[in-house]
C-alpha cells in the first residue's frame, strides 16, 4: 500500500502548492511510510525531492515546502518492490527528465516491459515496479503521440493494480492519472484541482469530490477534470458522479470499520494469502541455515515472541531440531555461550525494535548467523542479518498486533516444511499435505471470523466485566494462550496469564474461583484427553469455561459453559486459525469496556528504547 | 454547475406481526423507547446526513401525522403510503420518488446510535464502491439476513440462515446505500435476491457496527433497546416542570421527563426513564431499565424492573412487573403479579439466558397487548400474551403461551 496525490491550480490560487501536498501525505501516512518524496514542474523543468525516511525527517533533509511551482504531485511509500532508499522512492522519473510519476499499487508486468524498454536504451535508476510507466510515457512522446495520448498507451500496457498519477513537462498545468484496483479520488476546487488515495487528504481545501472507478484515465488541470473509460472511451458524466462531503471523513483510512483494529483483524485472510503469494527462493535458503547450524536460538519480544514459541514448536516438532528460544531483552545471559556456526532467528514486524536489534548485534559479534522474519521491508533488524524472510501484511497501524502475528507463523512453517523436507524429518507425502493445509488457510481463518464474530461478542459480553482471566493450553496451543492472554492485557486492560495447562495445578488453580474465567485452547493433537482433564478440574472449582475447539469435540461441550467450535484441520496451522478469535475476543471487551483499541495505554506500536 | 443529490427511504410500514399484541392499537415505528417512538431513532440518524429528501413509506395515517409533525419543519418529508405487503412492496412503492442515482435505504425499526447511518454513507463515499450496507454481529443469525465478506466485499447474503449452517455471524442492519438500479432488481426478484444480485454485478463494501444495535422485531426487543438507551446515560437528565417529593430517593442515571411527579418515598434506581406527566405513587420501586412512557400512572406500592409500560397505562397499587412490556392504555388490577423466570429448555429467538448467582436463566414477564384490563390479584406466569382488548376476571391465572416462544 501507498498513498499518492497531486495538485495543480492557477497561479496564485493556493499559497504554496508543494506545502500542500506534504501536510496531504502527512494524512496519507496511514498507507506507506518507508520514503517519501514530490515532484513539481517549474520553469518547464521537472523538480523532484525524494528520500527515504518518514515525511518529517526527509522534510527536514529536502526542505518540500521550498519546491517551487503549481503543479505539484506526491507520494509516500510503502515498499513492495525494491527497499526503501532515495533512489527507490517516488516519484519516478523517465531518462529525458520530462516526465514524473507517482505510483500506488503493484505493476505485474513489470519485468517484461523493463527489459523492452532497456533492450530501447532506457537507463533505470531505481529497483521500483514504478519506473517502467515513466519511461512507456516517454517512448510515447518522443514517437510524437502528445501527452495525454502518450499516457495513455503507456497505460494500456500495464498489467496488475495501480494508481497512478503523472506530470509531463509540456503540458505543465495538467496531472495525469488512471486507476484499478487501487483507491483514487478527485477533489474539485475553485481555481484548483486535487487528485488523492483518500479523501481526508485533500478535505481540508475542497469538500467537492469525484471518485474515480477502475479502468478510468483522464486529467484535472486547475480549471477543469476530464474522465474516460481507457477501453471503452466513453466520457464520464461528472455531474452525475460529482459528490459533496458534508462533514469530516476520517474513516476513510479504516475502510468502513469502527478500528483500524478490527480492519486488520479482518484483513488476515488476505494478509495471509499475499503472504503465501510472496514466498520465494528465501524459504529454501532460510531452511538450510536453519539445518546447518550448530544451534539455533530464536529472540523477538511481545506477539513476535509468541511468534517464536510457535516457530520453536515446529523446529523440534515437525524438523525434530532443537531451539532456544530467548526474549530479547534478555539476550545478554546467553551471549557467553554463543559461538560461530550458531544461528538467531530474530523476528520483528517493524524491523526496529531496539532489543531484537541489540540481540541481533551481540550475536553477530560473536560469529552467529542472523536469519530475521521481518514486515517492513530493509528496516534496520534485515539490514543487519544474512537473510531476511519477508511477511506480507501490509502496514499495520493498530499498535496490538494482529495480522503480523499470524503472517509470521505462515511464513515459519513454510520455513520449517522445507526444512523438514531438506534433512527428511518428515514423510513427503505428509509435507505435501501440509503444504495444501497451508495453501487453505486463509479461507478456513476467513470462514472461521464469520462463523464466529457475533459468538465471540457476545462471551466479550462476559468477559469485559472480569477483573482477571487465565488462558490455558497444551502443545502448541501453549503460545496461542500466551498470544490471546497478551491481547486481552494490551487493550482490554484485564489482568489475564496464560499456562501450559499442567502447570495450572502447581500454583495459578489457587485462585480459581466461583465464576473466575478460564479459556481452554483445545487442539486436534495428542492432548487432547489431557486438556479435557485440565477443563474438568476447572469446571469442578465453578470456574467459568470457555474454550475454543475442534469442531467434533462434543465431550467437551458437556463441560465447557461456552465454547467456540473450529472448523476441522491439522492442529499446526492452528496458530492461524485460533488467534483471531482471540483477537476479536479482546477487541470486542476492549470496546465494551469503553477503551479506544487501536491507542492503547503506556503502549508504542514499534519501541525503540531498551 | 454539480450538484450531488442523495435521498434516503425509510421503510416504516407493515403491521409489525412479531410484534403483536403491542402493535395491536399502534404502528411498529410509533412504539416507544425511552419517551420517543422508534421512527424517532431512525429520523435521528438520517437527519445527520447530507439529504435533500427523506421518503418515508407508512402505512398509518397516525405515523404519517406524527412524522410530519414532529419532523416536517427540520426536514425535507415526503410520506407514501405503502402498496402491498412485504419489503419488496414497501421499497416499490417509493421507485417513482427516487430519481437519484444513489439512495439511502433505512428500517423504520431499528434503534442504534446516529453515528451507524453517518458511518455507512461514510463507508460508501470513501471507498467508492457502488454500494455498501451496514453489518452488525449478531447471535440470532435465524431471525436476520447474514452477509458474507470476502476480500472486504459482501459477496453473498442469506435470509434467516439455519443457525447451524449459517456461514456468518454478521447480520444486515438495516442501513444501505443502494443504486437506484438496485430497484429494477427488487422488481425483479425480491429484496434479498436483489441485494446478491447487487453483491455479485457490482461491488458493495462492509460497513462495520460494533456498538449494541436493536431490530424492534419481537416484544422482548423493546426491552433490549431499553436497556442499551439507559445504559448509555452519561448523567441524569430531571426536568425543571417535574414534581418529585423531597422524600422520594432518587439515584441516577435517569430522565425524568417534564410534567412528571414522583410522589413519597417512591424509590427510583436508575438507569431508568420516566416519561411525560406520568405519575409514580407513594413507596414504589422503579428499577434498573424500566421506561415509563408518557401518561401512566403506577399505584402505590408498586415495584417495576427491566419493563416497558407504554404511553396512558395504569398500574394500580401493589403491583410487580418485572421483563414486561404493557401496551398503550392498558389497566393493571391491583395486586396483579408477573412472574418472571422463564422454565429452563425454553428456547425464544433473541433472548438470551443470563447468569443470576451462577445460574443460567432466560427472563421473561408477561407481554401485555393495549387496552387490556387485568382484574385485581392476578398472577401472569412467564411468557404469558395477553390479547389486546381482553378483559381479565380478578383472582386469574393467566399461563397462555404464544406458540413462538
Amino acid at each position: 500500500m501507498c498513498g499518492i496525490v497531486g495538485v495543480t491550480c492557477l497561479q496564485g490560487k493556493l499559497s504554496s502548492p508543494a506545502k500542500i501536498i506534504r501536510k496531504c501525505l502527512e494524512k496519507l501516512e496511514y498507507r506507506g511510510y518507508d520514503s517519501v518524496g514530490l515532484a513539481s514542474i517549474f520553469k518547464g523543468m521537472i523538480v523532484v525531492r525524494k528520500g527515504k525516511g518518514k515525511i518529517e525527517e526527509v522534510h527536514r533533509r529536502m526542505n518540500f515546502d521550498g519546491v517551487p511551482g503549481n503543479t505539484v504531485i506526491g507520494h509516500t511509500r510503502w515498499a513492495t518492490h525494491g527497499a526503501p532508499s532515495d533512489n527507490n522512492a517516488h516519484p519516478h522519473i523517465d531518462c529525458g527528465r520530462i516526465v514524473a510519476i507517482v505510483h500506488n499499487g503493484i505493476i505485474k508486468n513489470y519485468m517484461e516491459l523493463k527489459k523492452k524498454l532497456i533492450a530501447k536504451g532506457h537507463i533505470f535508476r531505481s529497483e521500483t515496479d514504478t519506473e517502467v510507466v515513466a519511461h512507456l510515457i516517454e517512448e510515447y512522446l518522443n514517437k510524437g503521440f502528445k501527452p495525454y495520448e502518450a499516457f495513455k498507451k503507456a497505460i494500456s500496457h500495464v498489467k496488475g493494480s495501480y494508481a497512478i498519477a503523472a506530470i509531463i513537462i509540456s503540458e505543465p498545468n495538467t496531472i495525469f492519472f488512471a486507476k484499478k484496483d487501487s483507491p483514487l479520488i478527485i477533489g474539485i476546487g475553485d481555481g484548483f484541482n486535487f487528485i488523492a488515495s483518500d479523501i481526508p487528504a485533500f478535505l481540508e481545501h475542497t469538500r467537492r469530490i469525484v471518485v474515480v472507478k477502475d479502468f478510468e484515465v483522464g486529467y484535472i488541470t486547475p480549471t477543469n477534470v476530464f474522465i474516460e473509460n481507457l477501453h471503452t472511451g466513453k466520457i464520464v458524466d461528472l455531474s452525475k458522479r460529482l459528490r459533496f462531503i458534508s462533514w469530516t471523513a476520517e474513516m476513510a483510512a479504516k475502510a468502513g470499520y469502527p478500528h483500524y483494529m478490527l480492519k486488520e483483524i479482518h484483513e488476515q485472510p488476505r494478509a495471509l494469502r499475499e503472504t503465501i503469494n510472496g514466498l520465494g527462493e528465501e524459504i529454501e535458503q532460510a531452511a538450510n541455515m536453519i539445518i546447518n547450524a550448530r544451534r539455533v536460538f530464536i529472540t523477538a519480544a511481545g506477539t513476535s515472541f509468541h511468534a517464536g514459541l510457535v516457530l520453536d514448536y515446529y523446529l523440534n516438532s515437525i524438523a525434530g531440531i532443537a531451539t532456544i528460544p530467548l526474549i530479547a531483552s534478555e539476550y545478554s545471559k546467553y551471549v557467553r555461550s554463543v559461538k560461530h556456526g550458531d544461528l538467531l532467528i530474530a523476528i520483528s514486524q517493524s524491523g526496529e525494535t531496539i532489543d531484537t536489534l541489540m540481540a541481533v548485534r551481540e550475536f553477530k559479534k560473536r560469529g552467529a548467523k542472523i536469519l530475521a522474519i521481518s514486515n517492513v521491508i530493509d528496516s534496520a533488524i534485515p539490514r543487519e542479518s544474512d537473510l531476511t524472510v519477508y511477511t506480507r501484511a501490509g502496514p499495520e497501524i493498530g499498535v496490538a498486533a494482529t495480522k503480523t502475528f499470524t503472517t509470521q507463523v505462515l511464513v515459519e512453517l513454510a520455513t520449517v516444511l522445507k526444512a523438514a523436507e531438506l534433512n527428511n524429518s518428515l514423510d513427503v507425502s505428509e509435507i505435501a499435505d501440509l503444504r495444501k493445509q497451508l495453501e487453505k488457510t486463509p479461507k478456513i481463518v476467513e470462514k472461521t471470523i464469520m462463523k464466529h464474530e457475533a459468538f465471540v461478542n457476545s462471551i466479550a459480553e462476559i468477559v469485559h466485566r472480569k477483573n482477571s482471566m487465565y488462558y490455558l493450553g497444551r502443545g502448541l496451543g501453549v503460545p496461542i494462550a500466551m498470544e490471546g492472554a497478551l491481547k486481552l492485557k494490551e487493550i482490554a486492560y484485564i489482568h489475564a496469564e496464560a499456562y501450559p495447562a499442567g502447570e495450572s495445578k502447581h500454583g495459578p488453580i489457587a485462585l480459581v474461583e466461583k465464576d473466575f474465567p478460564v479459556l481452554f485452547i483445545v487442539l486436534d493433537d495428542e492432548n487432547s484427553e489431557n486438556i479435557l482433564g485440565n477443563v474438568t478440574e476447572m469446571k469442578a472449582r465453578n470456574a467459568l469455561t470457555i474454550g475454543l475447539i475442534p469442531e467434533h469435540f462434543e465431550e467437551f461441550k458437556e463441560v465447557l459453559d461456552h465454547s467456540i467450535k473450529i472448523p476441522l484441520h491439522d492442529h499446526l496451522i492452528s496458530p492461524m486459525t485460533y488467534t483471531p478469535i482471540l483477537q476479536l475476543l479482546a477487541y470486542y471487551s476492549a470496546v465494551k469496556r469503553g477503551y479506544d483499541p487501536d491507542k492503547p495505554r503506556n503502549l508504542a506500536k514499534t519501541v525503540t528504547v531498551e | 454547475m454539480f450538484q450531488y443529490r442523495l435521498k434516503a427511504v425509510v421503510l416504516a410500514g407493515g403491521r409489525g406481526e412479531r410484534l403483536k399484541p403491542i402493535t395491536d392499537c399502534m404502528p411498529k415505528s410509533m412504539v416507544r423507547i425511552v419517551g420517543k417512538p422508534v421512527i424517532d431513532y431512525v429520523l435521528e440518524g438520517l437527519s445527520k446526513l447530507p439529504l435533500d429528501e427523506i421518503i418515508v413509506v407508512l402505512s398509518h395515517k397516525k405515523l404519517a401525522k406524527y412524522v410530519e409533525e414532529k419532523w416536517g419543519r427540520t426536514l425535507s418529508i415526503t410520506i407514501v403510503y405503502q402498496k402491498g405487503k412485504g419489503i419488496d412492496a414497501a421499497i416499490l412503492s417509493a421507485k417513482d420518488l427516487i430519481r437519484s442515482p444513489n439512495f439511502v435505504l433505512a428500517y423504520g425499526d431499528i434503534v442504534v446510535n446516529p453515528k451507524a447511518y453517518i458511518r455507512t454513507l461514510e463507508t460508501h463515499i470513501n471507498s467508492g464502491a457502488e454500494a455498501s450496507m451496514l453489518l452488525s454481529p449478531k447471535l440470532d443469525v435465524e431471525s436476520y439476513g447474514v452477509a458474507y465478506i470476502s476480500e472486504n466485499k459482501i459477496v453473498s447474503i442469506s435470509e434467516k440462515p439455519v443457525p447451524e449452517k449459517a456461514e456468518s455471524t454478521l447480520a444486515v442492519a438495516g442501513i444501505f446505500v443502494l443504486p437506484s438500479t438496485f430497484l429494477n432488481y427488487v422488481e425483479e426478484h425480491g429484496f434479498t435476491e436483489a441485494l446478491n444480485m447487487l453483491a455479485k454485478e457490482y461491488t458493495v463494501v462492509p460497513s462495520f457496527w460494533e456498538d449494541w444495535w436493536v431490530d424492534i422485531g419481537y416484544p422482548w426487543d423493546i426491552l433490549k433497546a431499553n436497556e442499551y438507551v439507559l445504559r448509555d446515560l452519561r448523567f441524569s437528565h430531571i426536568s425543571s416542570k417535574a414534581t418529585i417529593s423531597s422524600k422520594a430517593v432518587i439515584e441516577g442515571p435517569l430522565i425524568i421527563d417534564d410534567e412528571a411527579e414522583i410522589s413519597h418515598y417512591a424509590v427510583i434506581k436508575g438507569p431508568a426513564y420516566i416519561g411525560k406527566n406520568s405519575f409514580i405513587g407513594d413507596h414504589c420501586l422503579i428499577r434498573e431499565y424500566t421506561s415509563v412512557e408518557e401518561n401512566v400512572i403506577v399505584g402505590a406500592f408498586s415495584e417495576v424492573k427491566h419493563s416497558s409500560i407504554q404511553p396512558n397505562v395504569t398500574v394500580s397499587s401493589y403491583n410487580y412487573i418485572g421483563d414486561t412490556v404493557i401496551g398503550e392504555s392498558s389497566v393493571l388490577g391491583p395486586h396483579t403479579v408477573t412472574l418472571n423466570i422463564l422454565p429452563s429448555g425454553v428456547k425464544v429467538s433473541r433472548l438470551h439466558p443470563v447468569r443470576v448467582k451462577g445460574k443460567l436463566l432466560t427472563k421473561l414477564g408477561a407481554i401485555i397487548g393495549c387496552n387490556v384490563y387485568i382484574g385485581a390479584n392476578s398472577t401472569l406466569f412467564a411468557g404469558s400474551i395477553i390479547k389486546s382488548h381482553e378483559k381479565i376476571k380478578p383472582h386469574s391465572i393467566i399461563m397462555q403461551q404464544r406458540s413462538t416462544l
